[in-house]
């Protein structure tokens, strides 16, 4: 049964087709509503990541009939819930460019030569200098990446969450980690 | 690495671990949200239905800080919204029978059936652990206008306490004021004409042994007990045997003019506590048929949607109930129905008011 994709999470996912679902959703919740928050969180915020928390699993409700125990539960909820994530588009691309604008009152150099001739690298100026490449992707290059390096998501989980083959998904990651690493980014792009 | 690269592999992985790290996942919120996932998921509500007099204040986090600038609007979660139209009566999800004479014999046989199904068995408690009572809930107060009208309303409670093992060791008690309040008769604006816009937000922890909230620790733990505030002494000299504990119920209520009524608010205040056990609880069940005029109902749901058997008896234009669970002997909760002659809920309109739940811990504060 796990051998379709040799994802342990294969073929093991719960059931909840039960009439009396409060069980099965209490139990989802309490496994997977603290990381979800906390991967929302980081990206529009952490008090609409709670209302999108709510959202997630109550689209996932809704749609508990469609839900196939041979996916991966965790790919498929924070598929809800990065759709939700889409809605607030503006919120999260409005906070990054706010993040990266605490790194102009700071450090001197904006170059990255003189970066990386530097001993001490901090991690938070570090972070500060990438949001506006982040704010400057498209939406599914930062769900790829986000959903990678923030919700902890394997390749096929991902896939699974945004409808996409794995092979696309590792082969988007390794784009949008170059154009990261390149500073090739588009600041102040709308989508 | 090509040469016109700024970052490496790793500096981008630090960047990434690091870019928004220090967000935090607050318990409070995260409770709340699955209260009303599992009204939701028990209660099959999934869109807001706007109680008459819904408050328009949005949902606020206890202890969170507002952002800066422009106060954000911030719009209610649809089972939020729903579960504070519930509690106030502005919406039906569940109605009841209310009426016919059942002849007391068939109503004896099936409370026993009931308290046969209950399966009152609790979890030890060792030593060093704690058990943790939780009740969510509503509730409110009420006052009158200058021009003679009823204000009523309700606010958003969850309270935790930690019992100890032993009893005469430190308990704590939690209490998170969310500051949602929701309506039941009349409006915002009379609020803040009396004054009375204040809602409280905030979390209180106290701390007792003996459960002395409210007293010195002294008094607490030398006091006999009652129904409404037990002890573990006063708990083992109740009788076991249902009629005993009937008669002992009778003996133990106030006369007024209740009747037999008072019977059931002193078996509920009891019930309340979360303190009986498993044992006396089961006894209890079986001591309510004994009740004149008991009312019992399959399939009532508590706060949280969570479903169970009601024992209940009418005062006024109200029926109250108290909400077990069959499979366990738990209490669940308590719930209002109303009946002919009430002028806010419909016949047979059942609301919710407490969800319960207890669980053993191994820490006290810890809440699973």
């Amino acid at each position: 049964m796990a051998m379709t994709s040799g994802d342990p999470h294969a073929g093991s996912g719960p059931d909840l087709t039960a009439a009396d679902p409060g069980t099965a959703f209490a139990r989802l919740y309490d496994e997977h509503a603290r990381p979800l928050h906390r991967y929302l969180a980081r990206r529009v915020g952490e008090h609409t990541a709670y209302d999108l928390v709510s959202e997630t699993f109550l689209v996932a409700l809704r749609q508990r009939h469609s839900y196939d125990p041979d996916r991966p539960v965790r790919g498929w909820l924070f598929g809800i819930a990065t759709n939700l994530v889409r809605r607030h588009a503006r919120d999260e691309v409005r906070a990054l460019r706010a993040t990266a604008r605490a790194a102009d009152r700071g450090a001197a150099d904006e170059s990255g030569h003189e970066l990386r001739v530097s001993e001490q690298v901090d991690a938070q100026v570090l972070a500060r200098r990438l949001a506006p490449a982040l704010a400057g992707l498209s939406e599914p290059d930062r769900d790829v990446l986000l959903l990678t390096a923030w919700a902890g998501l394997t390749p096929a989980e991902v896939a699974d969450a945004l409808g996409i083959p794995a092979g696309t998904v590792r082969s988007r990651l390794h784009r949008v980690r170059r154009i990261l690493r390149a500073g090739h980014h588009r600041e102040g792009e709308q989508r | 690495m090509n040469r016109t690269d700024l970052w490496s592999e790793d500096e981008l992985d630090t960047a990434m671990a690091a870019l928004h790290a220090g967000v935090r996942t607050d318990d409070d919120e995260l409770e709340r949200v699955r209260t009303a996932l599992l009204a939701a998921a028990t209660l099959g509500v999934l869109r807001p239905v706007p109680g008459p007099g819904e408050t328009t204040h949005g949902p606020s986090t206890a202890g969170a800080r507002s952002t800066r600038g422009r106060p954000r609007h911030r719009r209610w979660i649809a089972v939020a919204a729903t579960i504070a139209a519930l509690v106030a009566g502005g919406v039906v999800l569940e109605t009841t029978s209310i009426g016919g004479n059942r002849p007391s014999s068939a109503l004896a046989a099936e409370l026993n059936a009931a308290a046969d199904r209950v399966v009152a068995v609790d979890r030890p408690v060792r030593p060093g652990q704690y058990r943790l009572i939780r009740t969510y809930t509503w509730e409110g107060g009420s006052t009158t206008t200058d021009d003679g009208r009823n204000l009523a309303w309700k606010e958003e409670h969850l309270y935790q306490t930690w019992v100890p093992a032993d009893w005469t060791k430190t308990w704590m008690q939690r209490i998170v004021y969310t500051g949602r309040r929701t309506w039941v008769s009349g409006t915002d604006a009379d609020a803040k004409k009396l004054g009375l816009s204040y809602i409280p937000r905030g979390v209180d922890v106290t701390r007792a042994r003996c459960g002395g909230f409210g007293t010195d620790a002294a008094t607490a733990c030398r006091r006999t007990g009652h129904w409404s505030d037990p002890t573990p002494a006063w708990l083992a000299g109740l009788p076991r045997d249902p009629w005993k504990l009937y008669q002992r119920l009778r003996a133990d209520s106030a006369r007024n003019q209740w009747g037999d009524a008072q019977l059931f608010m002193t078996a509920s205040d009891a019930l309340r506590t979360g303190l009986l056990p498993a044992d006396l609880r089961a006894a209890l069940y079986r001591a309510l048929a004994y009740i004149p005029g008991l009312k019992i109902t399959d399939r009532a749901a508590n706060l949280e949607g969570r479903v169970g058997v009601a024992y209940g008896m009418d005062l006024d234009a109200v029926r109250k109930e108290v909400v077990i669970d069959p499979r366990t002997g738990q209490f669940i909760g308590e719930r209002t129905v109303g009946l002919p002659g009430n002028d806010r809920l419909k016949p047979g309109q059942a609301v919710p008011d407490t969800a319960v739940s207890t669980t053993v811990v191994n820490r006290i504060g810890a809440t699973r």
